[in-house]
């Protein structure tokens, strides 16, 4: 557990952990630095601070794709990635966004993006 | 990377235009095996492509031992010292201070266009000095990489 629950990206963690109690690891990063503002991560093998720089530079290569394209108008709502036993879900919020892995058997992705959409909201 | 680059409308680097540079007395008086700091760049660079400039540097006397660079004019030694003193000050007011068990790891200097990172060697002997533009990286995965070459 790494963070406190009184600041906003905090809170927002705990929102989706206690919404989710089987997801595999959660984050609140800041889209500038690719730093995590709060994180949470039920398996040894993801890193979420890691896994946060990473995926920080995903939603760039997406926002310049966007301006090569002059997709004016449009912005990036959120990234669903799907692997052969996880959904890895990126919710775009401002200059931050939440990074949650879920397990596909046990979490429907339907379910894993309404939390996202609800929590999203109380993160600016 | 360099695809990314070219799609991006910025110049791709001819390659061969980037090479490693040895400054050989500074690594025989430094007793830092050579094979270990070729080893450090080229991990570095394979990681990020990218990078502007990348310099192994001896702490106790600035001297910039290799370094691998993009910018025109770079001049390693002003760069090493400059920051070798950084790291050394710093050294310091963690020696003055009441922390006990702890090494500085690492320094990250973030500016606007540009994100300078030093981190140690565990011996505390010599750091590696990593920039980087912000629109090829961000500072989280840059301290992932060394954090990762530099355990």
């Amino acid at each position: 557990m790494a963070y406190s629950a009184n600041s906003p990206a905090g809170k927002v963690v705990q929102d989706v952990l206690n919404d989710l109690p089987g997801l595999v690891a959660v984050a609140v990063v800041d889209i500038t630095s690719g730093m995590a503002l709060a994180s949470h991560s039920n398996s040894p093998a993801i890193n979420p601070e890691t896994a946060a720089a990473y995926n920080t530079e995903v939603v760039k290569q997406k926002q310049k794709a966007m301006s090569a394209l002059k997709l004016t108008g449009e912005n990036i709502e959120d990234i669903l990635i799907t692997l052969t036993n996880q959904f890895h879900l990126i919710k775009l919020a401002g200059n931050k966004f939440i990074y949650l892995v879920v397990n596909s058997r046990e979490t429907n992705l339907a379910i894993a993006r309404e939390v996202l959409r609800s929590s999203s909201a109380n993160l600016n | 990377m360099n695809i990314m680059a070219a799609a991006n409308g910025t110049r791709p680097q001819r390659p061969g235009s980037v090479r490693l540079v040895l400054n050989h007395e500074a690594l025989i008086a430094s007793k830092i095996p050579l094979v270990k700091i070729e080893k450090v760049i080229k991990e570095v660079f394979d990681q990020l492509p990218a990078l502007t400039t990348v310099a192994v540097v001896e702490v106790a006397t600035g001297n910039c031992l290799a370094h691998l660079s993009r910018r025109r004019g770079f001049d390693p030694a002003a760069a090493a010292a400059h920051h070798a003193e950084t790291v050394r000050q710093q050294q310091q007011a963690l020696a003055a201070g009441p922390i006990r068990g702890e090494r500085l790891e690492d320094i990250l200097i973030p500016l606007r266009k540009q994100l300078s990172l030093i981190r140690l060697a565990k011996s505390g002997q010599w750091f590696v000095l990593l920039t980087v533009k912000t629109q090829d990286t961000n500072l989280a995965l840059a301290r992932e990489i060394l954090k990762s070459i530099i355990a």
